[in-house]
């Protein structure tokens, strides 16, 4: 912000010895600086343009839905292209950009934007781009969409009660791909000068198109199929901001509609052959104001915010078995989230903050009888307060102290009401230069969970389950880092975090979570050979138990999710000098979740799969400089990816008498792409 | 190089021939010569070594002592109260700090920060000296025993204060609506310096860049880094998404430094047919995405927590098909042990006949 202030005078300057030194710009009188003589050589006076273009020849050798998400191409050889320009004024500035599909790492889809700005004026900006992700190209179905859009099967279609004895299934099957693409164009506008009002404006619209799996349901059989995914989502964020000297707000409105092409998926039930429909998103709105202000007064700062937003929708209802009492719901959702905050500096090592905070979330939809149940409303009122202390005045640490109080009330659940107790402690070494070290504690303490019993509940509730998010918890959670530097060849970072949540309440629910990761990192420069090795690995348990006698515990599962990551980087700038640089990359990561169950019955049907996924992916850059302003880059990935069973279905088409699946689908590949690009500057 | 050697051994050749050609008397008084040039030359050198180590030594007493930190600041302080700044402005900088020097500052021209028509700018306001504060004797010889007089330095070889550092960047940058809570954030609680992150004196800022930004993140938050590699996670490893396009850096008032005001919001803004208000209501989904998902990365599709069933029968174990333990695959209970293989609208319905969300 430009100032011509001549606030800041010598005493206040003398008393930055005791709080933090400001050597910001608004406290300098640039009144009494001498510029009429000055010049600047360097700077860009004139109108100056500049910018790349650039021609790549690209070859993908299997277009696996999985590497697509990478590389986002099909099968083949392809030649796209890019051009960026720049423009610059001593007042204004300009840029165009175009992105062809070329489908490489660093440009995933069709991009084309312009951008115009004055630097002390508007600004304005008008994007376009597309982006693409893909699940799975292995899964299959019998069904195709009919003239009207119904999903159908084919034509003297056999139904029967069980998948295994349909007999038509095997020979009508045939894959689908699942894949989503987002368009989105957008246009924003802002200004910026010395006034301090500044509006801003965006608004963009977003078309996501594509497939997802739906399951069909009716009477405790499934049939899980492709559906058409046609979304539009329009959006318009504003606001202004206004700033003075010492006081800073911002008043914004944004608007979201979601806009579902298709309000019911028509599909075509394989077990009775009968016509069934499914309900997909309604179409909805959502509105929203928040005020932002801030106050700073000598070393104090004042800081508040609220929200205030509405969310609608009044889509008609599917034709059903019961008798509706309307045709659609005038649903309204208000929340609301205030929060403020004092931070003060009481002198420049010691900080002390005060945060108060309340969210509401209050659902004035009608409530009605659909059958035997009211539409139930699920709102939630929560207050935190949170005390932080800062201190460094210490030799050899700084120590962050903080303490959190947080109450929950779900009026219209079964246990209504919690209180949580956060404390936390910080230690961050700096006594000596070589290396530094941090540990952060965390206590929580999590209570008051009680059992609500006038709510009313669907089934007969068992008073031993506790759900996870409303159950008493002790938490503990630790986290530390090490980095030792000991030359610039030669840098070590060590990361490690522990926690462990202990439901000690609970018998029936999740009764324990624990988490615990490393990373060990080596790094540096050798040769202006830049380096780095690394490698992580994290593990995470839960364990819970189980009822199904609506009593105490009679069976208990544990799940261990373990994940491990190693690699290289290798950057060298000069291998042949100052022609020929290289960059190579090499990232192994894996997971895998093991689940075991046990209820002690003599027979024990436990056998949930080790999920297992695996991959190896290498990249390597070469750029060749042929002249002071053309480059030719190479660009290979290779990628070995093994992920047999994304959605965990893990059952063939016909293996489960009341489902109907779309088969495993996984994506196990070895791909490579190989690109070529020529790169001129100008 | 062959040529150079073909040229040596000419020479020889020549010399060696001429010193044959001399008569003995002659050779004589050459090798007394030659034996006193040598001894002269040799003393010489001593005598020279000697001299040049005791300049070393007495160099080395003198070398300036640098600065402490609180000697640095108390001097950057007092420049500041009293400033001279420069006469010709950025040119008396780039006399030395230009493209041939270790320490090139010519970057900074090639974006924004080095606009001479951006009068909210630090070209368009005191040039270098915006940022680096005023010349004062910087670029003077320093007198001897003394280091030269520092200017405002960022980055790793600077000995301010990361507050100190970060007050001349938020001189300009702290009004912005996405700033203004920067005073007790995360970030700046913990010294986070602004140049920690960016880089000004580059044409793209790695930071602000969406094929850098990831990495740059991540060197810091390594939960993240390996979360995003997960077999289900957000296309951020690709950078498809970046950390900013769901993160404010420069604020945490809102949780987890989130842009919108709650977790719901922030993950609505793109899945937005999960948003409802819809007839049938799932709790935790109302309350708060992440009761199910975790937002980097994980392990189970969907980026769930926990897969099906044991993820539902966390909260729904209490009577009926959800309390079994397990049933056989093809048993008509837990499905193909999914739950989701029938209630597929778990994240609401707006069906009349969906309250299980099977519609």
């Amino acid at each position: 912000m430009k100032t011509q202030l001549s606030c800041i005078t010598v005493s206040v300057l003398m008393a930055l010895q005791s709080y933090a030194a400001d050597f910001g710009i608004q406290n300098v009188d640039q009144s009494k600086v001498k510029k009429n003589k000055w010049k600047c050589e360097y700077c860009i006076t004139s109108e100056a343009w500049s910018g790349e273009w650039s021609v790549s020849a690209d070859y993908v050798d299997k277009d696996e839905a999985g590497f697509k998400n990478i590389v986002d191409k099909d099968d083949g050889a392809a030649i796209d292209g890019s051009v960026d320009v720049n423009m610059r004024k001593s007042d204004r500035y300009g840029n165009f950009y175009f992105n062809g599909e070329d489908g490489e790492p660093d440009n995933p889809g069709l991009a084309i934007g312009l951008n115009y700005g004055f630097y002390s004026g508007g600004e304005y900006s008008l994007t376009y781009s597309q982006q693409s992700k893909y699940y799975g190209d292995n899964g299959v179905t019998p069904y195709s969409k009919s003239s009207v859009g119904s999903h159908v099967l084919p034509g003297g279609w056999v139904g029967n009660d069980n998948t295994m004895f349909m007999p038509g299934l095997d020979s009508t099957l045939s894959p689908f791909d699942l894949d989503l693409e987002r368009k989105l164009l957008s246009f924003d506008y802002s200004y910026k000068s010395d006034s301090p009002w500044r509006p801003r404006i965006t608004i963009s619209q977003e078309e996501k198109e594509g497939a997802k799996l739906i399951s069909g349901y009716s009477n405790y059989q499934a049939a899980i199929l492709p559906s058409d995914v046609d979304y539009t989502i329009t959006k318009l964020s504003s606001g202004v901001s206004y700033s003075t000297a010492n006081f800073s707000s911002d008043f914004a409105y944004n608007y979201m509609e979601f806009d579902n092409d298709d309000e019911q998926v028509n599909w075509q039930n394989p077990f009775t052959s009968n016509m069934e429909f499914t309900s997909l998103a309604p179409d909805n709105e959502f509105h929203q104001v928040a005020l932002k202000l801030r106050y700073r007064e000598d070393n104090t700062q004042y800081y508040a915010q609220g929200y205030y937003s509405q969310s609608f929708q009044d889509e008609h209802f599917l034709s059903s078995t019961l008798v509706t009492p309307v045709n659609s719901l005038d649903a309204q959702v208000d929340e609301t989230n205030i929060m403020v905050k004092v931070i003060h500096n009481y002198d420049r090592k010691t900080r002390l903050s005060a945060k108060a905070s309340f969210r509401e979330r209050n659902n004035k939809t009608d409530q009605y009888l659909f059958g035997d149940r009211y539409n139930p409303a699920q709102d939630y009122r929560n207050n935190k307060f949170e005390l932080m202390a800062q201190f460094k005045q210490f030799d050899h640490f700084n120590l962050k102290l903080s303490g959190e109080l947080i109450d929950k009330d779900r009026p219209d659940q079964q246990r209504e009401e919690i209180d949580e107790r956060i404390f936390k402690v910080s230690l961050k070494e700096k006594s000596f230069d070589a290396f530094d070290a941090s540990i952060d504690y965390e206590y929580s303490r999590r209570d008051g969970s009680n059992f609500k019993e006038d709510e009313y509940a669907l089934n007969v509730q068992n008073d031993e389950l506790r759900r996870f998010n409303l159950a008493d918890r002790k938490r503990d959670h630790v986290k530390g880092w090490f980095g030792y530097s000991y030359s610039e060849m030669l840098n070590v970072d060590l990361n490690a975090y522990y926690a462990k949540d202990d439901y000690d309440d609970t018998e029936v629910g999740l009764t324990e979570g624990e988490e615990q990761g490393v990373e060990v990192a080596f790094s540096g420069v050798f040769s202006e050979v830049e380096w780095q090795v690394y490698w992580g690995k994290e593990e995470i348990t839960y364990k819970q138990g189980g009822s199904d006698n609506l009593s105490s515990a009679n069976w208990w599962g544990e799940t261990e999710n373990d994940s491990e990551q190693y690699g290289f980087n290798l950057e060298v700038p000069d291998l042949i000098e100052d022609l020929l640089s290289l960059a190579l990359d090499y990232n192994y990561a894996d997971g895998q979740v093991n689940q075991s169950v046990t209820q002690g019955r003599s027979i024990d049907h436990s056998n949930y799969p080790e999920n297992e996924y695996e991959q190896h992916r290498v990249d390597l850059h070469l750029d060749y400089v042929l002249t002071e302003t053309s480059e030719l880059s190479g660009h290979v990935i290779y990628e070995r990816n093994n992920d047999v069973d994304y959605f965990y279905h893990n059952v063939d088409v016909a293996t489960l008498p009341n489902v109907l699946t779309p088969g495993v689908i996984g994506n196990n590949y070895n791909n490579t792409f190989v690109s070529l690009k020529y790169k001129h500057k100008f | 190089m062959g040529f150079m050697m073909r040229k040596f051994d000419m020479y020889a050749q020549t010399t060696t021939h001429s010193v044959c050609t001399l008569g003995k008397s002659q050779g004589y008084y050459m090798n007394k010569f030659v034996n006193r040039t040598t001894s002269l030359v040799s003393a010489m050198l001593l005598i020279l070594m000697t001299v040049f180590a005791l300049q070393a030594q007495a160099a080395e007493k003198a070398k300036p002592k640098p600065l402490t930190a609180e000697e640095e600041l108390k001097v950057l302080v007092k420049k500041f109260s009293k400033p001279k700044y420069s006469k010709k402005g950025a040119d008396s900088c780039l006399k030395c700090h230009d493209q041939e020097s270790d320490l090139d500052a010519t970057g900074i021209f090639a974006n924004r920060h080095g606009a001479i028509g951006d009068p909210e700018g630090p070209m368009g306001q005191l040039q270098c000296e915006s940022c680096h504060g005023p010349l004062g004797r910087h670029d003077k010889r320093p007198r001897k025993g003394k280091v030269r007089e520092p200017m405002i330095k960022f980055g790793e070889n600077s000995l301010l204060p990361a507050a100190e550092q970060n007050s001349v960047c938020l001189g300009c940058h702290q009004d912005d609506h996405t700033r203004m809570g920067w005073m007790g954030s995360e970030h700046d609680a913990n010294d986070v310096a602004c140049v920690d992150c960016h880089k000004l004196h580059v044409e793209h800022d790695p930071i602000m860049t969406a094929e850098t930004q990831n990495q740059q993140c991540t060197s810091c938050h390594v939960k993240q880094k390996i979360d995003m590699h997960k077999r289900s996670a957000h296309p951020l490893k690709d950078n498809r998404q970046v950390c900013t396009d769901c993160h404010n850096p420069h604020d945490s008032s809102n949780d987890a430094s989130l842009i919108a005001v709650t977790l719901n919001d922030s993950c609505l803004g793109c899945h937005s047919e999960k948003r409802g208000p819809n007839l049938w209501e799932h709790e935790p989904v109302a309350e708060d995405c992440s009761n199910c998902h975790t937002p980097h990365g994980a392990n189970n599709a969907m980026l769930l927590k926990r897969r099906s069933p044991q993820l539902c029968q966390e909260c729904h174990s209490s009577v009926g098909h959800t309390s079994a333990a397990y049933v056989e695959a093809l048993g008509n209970k837990v499905q193909g042990k999914s739950c989701l293989n029938c209630h597929n609208k778990i994240h609401g319905s707006n069906h009349p006949d969906g309250q299980l969300f099977t519609k």
